[in-house]
């Protein structure tokens, strides 16, 4: 066990939190897609995080298990008859995303990689002490 | 006897390393669900060790000496405060964890410097 793979583990935490980030803005920028290749409008995406023993190690390291579809949570239903893609009944079905709790999610998402940014910064300072031992 | 003064902040050093490690994962899994927070504890090994790092005493009042510690490490589990999601980790426990590590491995390479140059002065050169 040395500091590097403490490091290590703090960039799984620094990766997951990336990828996290990177489907809350295809979140954000789909908020108004009408159409998909898969048929109706755009669905929220969910990203889950899993523990991982890193046999290396024996510390627990962070991984994204799946990017799952919101399907829990209903479309959002417009009355908009003169759309072109509005039903019999003049609605228009749109993306269930809702942009403050995306934007929540982000700021959770900056905080815990500031925190995985702090440890690295500690690791690296107690490498340096050790290095200054050979002096 | 100051290769076990080496020997203790050596075993304490390999602990420190070890409880960043640890700390560092708390820290990576502050939003994984049914994460529980964990750390090392040093499990002191202090009694064994006392006899042959004791100051020598003339006097009956006069201080013993600090005894040093060296010994195993033993992982533990906080189950205090578990969230909805199942993850039990406080973020600002484990910033205050990482800054505490970070301090006491400060202060024993900083030991670790100064017991060499008490010795560098002993053998006759500046330490």
């Amino acid at each position: 066990m040395d500091l590097m793979q403490a490091v290590n583990i703090s960039a799984s935490g620094m990766a997951a939190q990336s990828t996290r980030m990177k489907v809350i803005s295809e979140n954000v920028a789909n908020a108004d897609s009408l159409i998909t290749p898969e048929g109706g409008p755009y669905r929220r995406k969910i990203v889950s995080f899993e523990t991982v023993l890193d046999s290396n190690s024996g510390l627990q390291k962070v991984n994204v298990s799946k990017i799952s579809q919101d399907t829990t949570t209903p479309l959002k239903r417009e009355y908009n008859p003169a759309h072109p893609l509005a039903d019999e009944n003049g609605y228009l079905a749109r993306p269930n995303v809702n942009t403050m709790i995306e934007s929540v999610d982000m700021r959770d998402a900056t905080r815990a990689y500031e925190a995985n940014m702090a440890a690295i910064e500690s690791a690296k300072e107690m490498m340096v002490k050790s290095l200054d031992l050979i002096r | 006897m100051p290769t076990n003064v080496y020997g203790s902040l050596v075993n304490r050093m390999d602990y420190l390393v070890q409880r960043q490690g640890v700390v560092s994962g708390n820290i990576a899994n502050s939003t994984t669900p049914g994460y529980i927070t964990k750390d090392v504890t040093f499990e002191s090994l202090v009694d064994k060790n006392k006899s042959n790092m004791s100051m020598s005493v003339t006097n009956g009042t006069h201080i013993k000496g600090a005894p040093t510690t060296s010994g195993g490490f033993a992982m533990t589990e906080d189950r205090t405060h578990i969230r909805h999601d199942g993850n039990s980790v406080k973020m600002d426990e484990e910033m205050l964890k990482l800054q505490e590590t970070q301090m006491n491995y400060r202060l024993a390479t900083k030991l670790y410097s100064k017991s060499k140059s008490m010795q560098l002065l002993a053998l006759g050169k500046q330490g």
